[in-house]
Parts: structure tokens; sequence; C-alpha cells
């Protein structure tokens, strides 16, 4: 009896040691809710309940420039973008890896402007792309490709151990959001209505070596092989946005690698008039980013291109599908409207973006 | 592999495991690959080093204790043969190859380890009196981990073979298992064979008990070093690097936190030690006793590091206070300056001998070798002083009396803190300088303008270095009433020791100063 | 006893043979445990350690503080910044005439990530201007560490110097960035 009483104890406290520390890394991970929301992009994608025949991956050459909502508005294309901040070409990998764990889209476009990067760069940005991941050897596999020095795999599988010191600068959002989360994106696109002209860029700076790194493109190797095996149809692409520079060479190396591969690449750069994009007025951010106008161009050129290109379902035909997308619609025009309203009355956005982060 | 590390965490729990998993014949063995493996994972030629160290001592202690035997079986079967002339000349034959073969084991061991950390040290000195075109430059030398802990645990195990106090080991490997014991080969305790060999190579079956002392002990020791130590660390840094900035209040105030830090730096590793043994039912000696509740500097050295003390006394103090010319030394000086001056020449030198030595074996600098000498001008002094303290306590009636002991315990802590000075600013003029603004500058205002938030410490750090302070203050206060708290608290409810334990962990996994943005401190005494 | 005594200095010899450390810089050698090892604190790039270019008489070299090497440019040709995605910083180009420096984000601190030497109104401290010979470059720091096409390159520390060279085998561009 007292044998049993023992156990029956232990089982108590490990259970309160184990509860205390599930707790305690829901209240200090960060919550990525205003201002820094890139780091909620990827774990939002979990909650889909659309199918997608289209999914986007890549940096924010893709979550800030495609109108997901647009393309299905016009084209009846349901299509999800699986981008997050400086998502590096391995992490691209391993998330397609992981979203075939829940479905097979027909199309998988990839932003190519990743394949600069050859080595891991930024823990902040290794963070936000893989904490929201759930678990699964793709994780395991893409944690262990990113991380940087001084990062340890157990500090991803408990991240309490790396965020244990934000118990000291914890704030409202932590504890409003300790246990569900505010959607921050449109199927996986970040929303930015203001406008500032793009402007000079500087000089690009001459490289030793024009080559994109050899384990950056063994992950678009990889990439192509698992989509040629799953039957999904790889279209790489480069946003319209010329800085950061893409330089001549390496685009004459994605060129190649498409045509090797009977792959299609669209380069926006070069198509900016066909997409009809002005960069006095679609960017936000001086030319580095597209706002939602710029974005909506992007979706009618983009949706336009696919739909032409490619057997989509129209899923606007489908009850079940375009009620949920009918939600996805009113949140997007919602968040339009406030935008434009602080727009108005602020002169700049308040409650999104730089002005919303807090120090 | 630090203690602090992930890796070593997950080591630890693997070779706790394969412990109770071995059969306990072999539980020793998997001791020997686990330390092997601890210390090749630091840089596999260390153990080049640590195998001569142990071989040597081997094959040393075998001969001595054969000579010992040796001699005892001639001396027995002969007794009544032998004349008691003939009997001294043969134990003093016996004596002299002993010795010679003592001699050459010290002077191998100590040699590998006066070669590996002091030879850059005497290259400095030398290069002192050379001009600048023939100054010898530094040579790249190994520092095996712990060698001076190793070394020192290794001769007094052949030192007591030699006496005659402790058997021979006669299996190589279990030597080797006590020189390379991982949880103590970076920072001691200095262990004595005797002591650990009764239940290091015991097969123990687990104890429920034992394991969960030895637990909350490791759990202790990380609180300490994580929670305090390595928060405190970035304060002390910053004080000490900016002498120029920083004077007065700001040195008294480095001096109080480099106390702090030291003894929880140091204490929460020994506690590791010792916890990380006791869960495997392996008993290790104590190296503190609450050092600052010392009311005098010996005491205090009594209390800190308390296995080097002996082990400078033992082998260092005595054989010096008895060895032939030191007893010709002491007769003399008795004939010839009196009997009062006489007795003390004897302890005056070997003391002298062995805080020189202390100071060396901390570091090769003069900072240490300085720092060792003052704690002996200040042992002595009080030592001399002490009729005249005797006279005070009587006179004032004070001794005993709770507050005067405070005054005692706060004066000694004190003093010791700013002899440390000299291993913290590692500069011996700049830290009598520096110790001596204390005096002159009285800048209080640090304590209000904000300038203590910037050395690297945040008020939230002050808060919880502060919580950590009561809890190790009130820690130690209880230890002081019921001697051991860990047996006490689960004597009088083992919910409540159970409970503690996991608010001790998860408070060290909460307010820990670890992982990215912390540097995580080495134990500091893995220098030595 | 012989044998005890040989095998004992045997292997003081071999011990004291090993104790000589072939991997250079793998440890430190007991003077050397100062202060910053002790405390565990990181001793940041010096202008030593690298390859250096001189503006107003001082040495600037990629990783240094921006901060430092402000007061010794002036005020720049032009100057962009953009922020970086998530919020995490500025990236910086100051634009000098002659020369460009780009920088980086690090906590509160921006750090050079790049020196461009553009034309021949400045020079590397070791005399090389845009449009001498690559031989002109041999001459003044020997042999290139790695030669690609159309460039020499120079290790040093953590940085690297390289030389961009034309079709007519002229220096265009000169960069200064991370290995």
């Amino acid at each position: 009896m007292k044998r049993v009483k023992k156990i029956i104890f232990a089982f108590v406290i490990a259970c309160f040691v184990i509860c205390a520390f599930a707790f305690l890394q829901r209240l200090v991970m960060p919550k990525y809710q205003t201002g820094i929301v890139e780091g909620s992009m990827i774990e939002e994608y979990y909650d889909e309940e659309v199918p997608h025949e289209v999914v986007f991956i890549g940096d924010c050459e893709v979550y800030e420039n495609i109108s997901t909502v647009r393309l299905y508005e016009k084209y009846g294309v349901s299509s999800y973008i699986r981008g997050s901040a400086q998502q590096l070409a391995w992490q691209s990998y391993y998330l397609l890896e992981d979203t075939l764990r829940y479905e097979t889209p027909k199309v998988v476009v990839f932003n190519v402007l990743s394949l600069k990067y050859d080595t891991p760069q930024s823990e902040a940005y290794n963070r936000m792309t893989l904490d929201g991941m759930r678990w699964s050897k793709s994780k395991a596999k893409a944690v262990n490709a990113s991380m940087t020095e001084g990062e340890h795999f157990v500090e991803y599988v408990f991240p309490l151990l790396r965020y244990h010191s934000r118990i000291f600068e914890l704030t409202e959002d932590d504890f409003v959001h300790l246990f569900s989360k505010d959607k921050v994106t449109h199927s996986g696109y970040y929303m930015r209505v203001d406008s500032k002209p793009e402007g000079e860029f500087p000089e690009p700076m001459p490289l030793r070596d024009y080559t994109l790194g050899e384990n950056a493109m063994s992950y678009l190797d990889r990439m192509t092989e698992l989509c040629r095996e799953n039957g999904i149809e790889l279209v790489l692409m480069k946003a319209p946005t010329k800085y950061p520079h893409w330089y001549d060479e390496w685009d004459r190396q994605i060129v190649e690698y498409a045509a090797d591969n009977g792959l299609q690449y669209l380069n926006f750069i070069d198509m900016r008039d066909e997409v009809g994009l002005d960069m006095s007025v679609d960017t936000y951010d001086a030319g580095l980013h597209l706002n939602l106008s710029g974005a909506e161009k992007m979706a009618d050129f983009f949706g336009c291109w696919l739909t032409e290109c490619f057997e989509l379902t129209d899923f606007r035909q489908d009850e079940r599908v375009s009620g949920i997308w009918k939600e996805k619609s009113d949140y997007y025009y919602e968040m339009k409207q406030k935008q434009t309203s602080e727009l108005e009355q602020y002169g700049e956005l308040v409650s999104f973006g730089a002005n919303a982060v807090k120090d | 592999m630090l203690f602090t590390s992930y890796s070593f965490i997950a080591f630890l729990a693997v070779v706790i495991l394969l412990y109770y998993v071995f059969p306990k014949k072999a539980r020793w063995t998997l001791l020997l690959v686990a330390s092997c493996a601890f210390y090749a994972f630091a840089d596999y030629r260390y153990l080049f080093f640590i195998a001569v160290t142990a071989l040597s001592a081997y094959f040393a202690a075998l001969r001595l204790e054969r000579l010992n035997n040796t001699q005892k079986e001639y001396i027995g079967k002969n007794k009544d043969i032998l004349s008691s002339e003939e009997k001294k000349r043969y134990k003093e034959e016996i004596k002299k190859k002993k010795w010679r073969l003592l001699l050459l084991c010290l002077f191998l061991n100590l040699g590998i380890l006066s070669v590996t950390k002091y030879t850059n040290f005497v290259i400095a000195n030398i290069n002192h009196f050379l001009s600048d075109a023939s100054k010898l430059s530094p040579v790249d030398l190994i520092i095996p981990m712990g060698i001076s802990f190793y070394t020192f645990q290794t001769l007094s195990y052949v030192i007591d073979v030699y006496r005659a106090k402790t058997s021979a080991q006669h299996n190589f490997f279990r030597l080797f298992l006590f020189v390379s014991f991982f949880p103590q080969l970076v920072q001691g305790p200095i262990s004595r064979y005797g002591d650990l060999s009764e239940t290091l190579y015991e097969g123990h079956s687990f104890s429920a008990h034992s394991f969960s002392m030895g637990l909350m002990r490791v759990l202790w020791g990380y609180f300490k070093k994580v929670v305090i130590a390595d928060r405190i660390i970035t304060g002390v840094t910053s004080l000490i690097g900016s002498p120029e900035q920083y004077k007065g209040v700001y040195v008294f105030i480095a001096t109080m936190f480099y106390a702090f830090e030291l003894y929880c730096d140091f204490t929460g590793g020994i506690d590791i030690t010792i916890g990380i043994a006791e869960m495997m039912g392996i008993k290790v000696a104590e190296n503190f006793n609450l050092p600052y509740f010392s009311k005098n500097i010996k005491e205090y050295w009594n209390r800190w590091h308390i296995t080097m003390g002996t082990w400078f006394t033992d082998y260092i103090f005595y054989p010096i206070s008895v060895c032939g010319p030191m007893l010709k030394l002491s007769k003399w000086s008795r004939q010839h300056l009196g009997q009062n001056i006489g007795k003390r020449v004897t302890v005056y030198l070997s003391s002298l001998a062995v805080w020189l030595a202390t100071g060396i074996w901390h570091g090769a600098a003069w900072n240490f070798i300085v720092w060792g000498l003052m704690n002996y001008v200040v042992i002595m002094a009080s030592q001399e002083m002490e009729p005249l303290y005797a006279r005070f306590h009587k006179r004032f009636n004070v001794s005993g009396k709770p507050l005067y002991e405070v005054f005692q315990i706060i004066r000694t802590v004190l003093l010791m803190s700013f002899i440390r000075m000299f291993d913290c600013y590692r500069d011996v003029p700049l830290t009598f300088r520096m110790v001596g603004t204390v005096f002159t500058t009285f800048n209080f205002s640090a304590f209000t303008d904000g300038s203590l938030l910037k050395i690297g410490l945040t008020g939230a750090d002050y808060i919880v270095l502060l919580a950590g302070f009561v809890i190790v203050l009130s820690v130690s206060l209880v230890k002081v009433k019921v001697g051991n708290v860990r047996e006490y608290v689960y004597e009088n409810s083992n919910v409540l020791f159970y409970v503690l334990a996991a608010l001790l962990l998860i408070m060290t996994v909460v307010f820990g100063a670890y992982g990215v943005g912390y540097d995580s401190a080495q134990f500091i005494y893995n220098q030595f | 006893m012989k044998k005890i005594i040989i095998s004992l200095l045997l292997a003081a010899l071999l011990t004291a043979l090993c104790a000589c450390n072939d991997s250079g810089k793998e440890q430190s050698s007991a003077n050397d445990t100062d202060k910053a090892e002790i405390m565990g604190s990181v001793v940041e790039t010096e202008a030593e350690d690298t390859y250096t270019f001189d503006i107003g008489g001082a040495s600037v070299y990629v990783g240094e503080n921006m901060a430092d090497v402000l007061p010794l440019t002036g005020e720049p040709k032009s100057y962009f910044e953009s922020e970086s995605c998530a919020f995490q910083g500025l990236d910086k180009v100051y634009t000098y005439s002659g020369y460009t420096i780009r920088t980086y984000p690090d906590g509160q601190d921006d750090y050079v990530l790049s020196i461009e030497l553009r034309d021949d109104t400045v020079s590397t401290p070791e005399g090389v201007y845009i449009g001498d010979a690559e031989s002109d470059v041999i001459s003044a720091y020997g042999n290139p560490d790695e030669k690609g096409d159309g460039s020499v390159t120079y290790y040093k520390g953590g940085t690297a110097l390289t030389f961009i060279v034309d079709d007519d085998g002229c220096v265009s561009a000169i960069t200064y960035t991370e290995k």
C-alpha cells in the first residue's frame, strides 16, 4: 500500500512539473500577434479547412506579394502561402515535405531569392519559421539544417529553454494569446495597404563568385524531385521587387535550371509592365515589398497564368469550400477597411507593421 | 562538456541509467568508460596525460606496498635474530628505497603539472630581465583539464601508500577510475583514496532515498550556479573590466558580487559533483561547510575548499614541519632566540610554504602568489593577536554574544573578499589601487543614479539575485540549526521534499541565466 | 626497480613531447587564461586580424561597429536603408566618394558588412587601385588564397579581400567582406 502511495505521489509530482513547464513554455514563447506577426505565419496553416491546389513557398517575396483572396475571388483558385521571413531554401523544402503530410497540391510555386543564402543565417528568422512548424521528421531535419552557431536542437524541442528569460519581458499579448491566437494572414498573405513609392537602390556589390550555393541548390533539386514524385507541377518565380538585388548571373542559372528540369520560371522583375505594376503606388516600403494593390495585381496576373497553364478547380462552385473562403474574404476586407481607416486618420498604419512593434 | 551544457545533462542521464542497468560487479567499469569519454570529449589528448599519471601512481604504489610488506615480513620473520640496530638499519634502507621511488613519482607528476601550467609564467618572468630582442616567446602547451586536481588526488594516494596509511590498488583500471572519476575531475573535491575507494567500486543497489538526496543536491547546485553565479558574473565582469570608471563604491560592490558569485559557482559545482555521486550511491568528500559563517580566516580556510586545505596540511605543512632541517632550525632558534620565537619558526616557515603553494596552485600568475601571501600574513597576524583578542573579549564580555559573532562573520567575509580581489583584477598593483579607492572615493550616488543598471544587469536580474541571496542565506541558516537540510526536510515531510525539488527545478529552468544571450560562464575552478 | 624507473622516464619523455600543442590555437596556454576566459566574456574581432581599409587616417574593417566608423567618413554622398523582414533592424548602405560601406544590424548596433572600393580615387593600404593590373595585386599581396573566374581573393582572420578583375585583366572593383 505504501509503495502504491509512493508511486501515485511520484506521478502527481511529475504531472505537476510537466504541467508547470507546459504552462510556462506557452507563456514565454513569443506570440507574434502584434507588429512582428511573421512568426505566426507557419502555424496558421494547420488550421486550414480548405484544400489548396496551389501552394506558394518562399520568403517575404511570396507572403507579401500575392493576394490569395484575390486569387480565389477572381479565379476560384484555392491557394496558400507557406512563407515566412527570410525562409531559407532548406526550410522551404522541409515545409513542402510538411505540407505534403496534409495535402497534395497540384502546383507549387517557389520563389528563388532565398537560393542566394547557402548557410544558416539568423536565429531570429529560424525561430519565426520553425517554432510554428508541427513536429515531424521534416521539422527535425529543418531544425538541424538551419541552426546557427550557439543554437541547440533541444531548445527547439523545449522552447522554454530558449525563451525562459522572456519571463521578465512579458507583454499583454503573452497573456491575451496564451491559449488562442488570432489570424494574422489571409491564407498566408500578409496585408499592407499603405504606400511608399519605390526609390533609388544602391549599386549592387560586385561578387567574387556568382554561383548559387551548392547547399541551397541541392534543396531546390530535392524540391524538384519531391514534386515529381508526387505529381506536382513546380513553378519557379522571382518576385517583381528589385531589392535585395537579383543578379543577372543568378537569373541565368535559374533559367538554365528550369530548362534542364522542365520547369516554368517567371521572373516578374522583367514582367512588371505585363502585370501592370506601378511601383510608385504598389509598394509600401519604397520597393522592397508590394502593398495590397500590388499584391492584387500580382494575383490577377498569376491567377490568369495559373488557370491557363494548369487544370485547376474553380472552388467558387464548391459549396463547402466557398463558404470557408467567404469567411476568409470577410476577414480580408475587414482588415483592409481597418488599415485604410488608420491610414486616413493617422496618415500611417498604427496597429500594423513597424509602429505596432513593441520594444 | 560543462556541467551546465545540455550534452552533459544528457550524458549524465545516460550514465546514471546505465549504472543501474549494468550488473553490479561491472558498474565501476561503466564509470571508468564514462570518465574516459567525459575527458576525451574535452580533448582526446588529455587522456594521455591522465593515463601517464595513473600509470606512474599505479606502479609506484605497487612497489611501495611491496617494500612495506617486505619490511614487515622481514622484520616479523627475524625479529628475534635482529638487533634493534640492525632493524633500524634495515628500515632505513627500505625507507631510502621508498623515498627514492616516491621522489621519482612526485618529480614526474609535478613535472608534468609544472611544465604544462607554469612554463609560460616562468618565461614571462624571465622576459622581464631580458632585452626586447632576446625575449623568449611563450610556448603553446596543452593544459589538461583539471590537471591540478587529479595530480594532487593521485599524489595523495601514492603518499598514503608510502606512509602505509592505505593499501595499494592492484587493479590498474580501478585506480584509473579513482584518478579520473568524471564528476570530480574538473573542479574537485580532491578525494583521498582511502575515503573514495570505500564506495567507488562497489555496485550499489538503487536506493530511492539516496537517489532523491543526490538529485536534490544536484538541483541545488544547478540553482546556485545557473540562477545566481552565471547571472551576477556579467556585473562582476563589467565592474572589474573598467577600473578607471568603476572606483570606490563600485569596487566594494564588485567585491561583494564576486564573493557571492564565487561562492555560488564553486559550491554549486561541488554540490553537483557530490549529488551525482550520491545518486549512484558513491560518497565524495565534502568541500565546504558554510565558509561565509566563519568568525576568522583560519576558520574560513577550514570551511572553504576543505579538501585542498587538508591536502596542503597533510602533504606539505606536516612533512615540512617535521623534516630534518626544520627540526634542526627549530632547535637552533629555541636555543638562540628563545622559546617564544623558536616554537614559531617552524609554524611560520611551514605555513609560508603552504600559502605559497596554495597561491601557485591557483594559477600561474603573481596575483595568485600575492593572494596566497596575503592570506598567510592575515592568518599569522591574527594568530599573533590572539592574546590581545582574548583580553578584549574578556574585558568587554562579548565572546559568544550573537551580535559580536555577526560582527566577526562580516569582518571575515569582508577581509576574505578583499583579499580575493587579487584573483579578480589579476593585477597586483591595480588591486591595491582599486581596493584603496574604497576608502578614498565615496561615490555613493552609484546606488541612486542608475549606473548599476548599466553593468549588464537589469532590474529583473537584481530581483532574481536578491531572491537568490535570501534563499541561499535561509538554507544556510537552516543548515546551521539542523545540519543536513535535505535529510531534515525529508524526515519531516517527504511530500514537502519533493515539492521543493520540483520548485527548484522549475526555478532553475525559468530563472537560470543560460542559453542565447548569456555567456554560460565556465566553473571558475576549472582553471586550476 | 630499474624497469619502473625506465618506464617512468620514458613516460615522462613522451609526455613532455606530447605537451607541445600541435594544433596551435585550440588551447590557451597558462598565461593566456586571462580574465576574459575566466569570466567567459567574448573577445571581439580586432583590426590586426583582418584586412583593413584606411579612412581618415584610421583603419576600418569588416565587423567593426559602424558607430566607430562614422566619425571618420564624414557625410556620405548618398545613404540608403532598408527595413529587414519582420523588423529585425535596418540594413544600411553608405555611399561615399570612391567607396561604399554596407552594414548589418546586431542588437542595438550596426556593424560593417562590406566595404567596396568603386573608383581610383581610393586604394587599399597596400597600394592597389581600381584599374591596376592583376599582376600589381599579386606583387602587393602575394599568391591569392583563391583565384576565381574574374577574381582573386585573400583571406585574413574572418575576412576576405577580393579584387574583381575584368576581361582586360584590370581590377574593376575591390571588396572587403566576411569570409
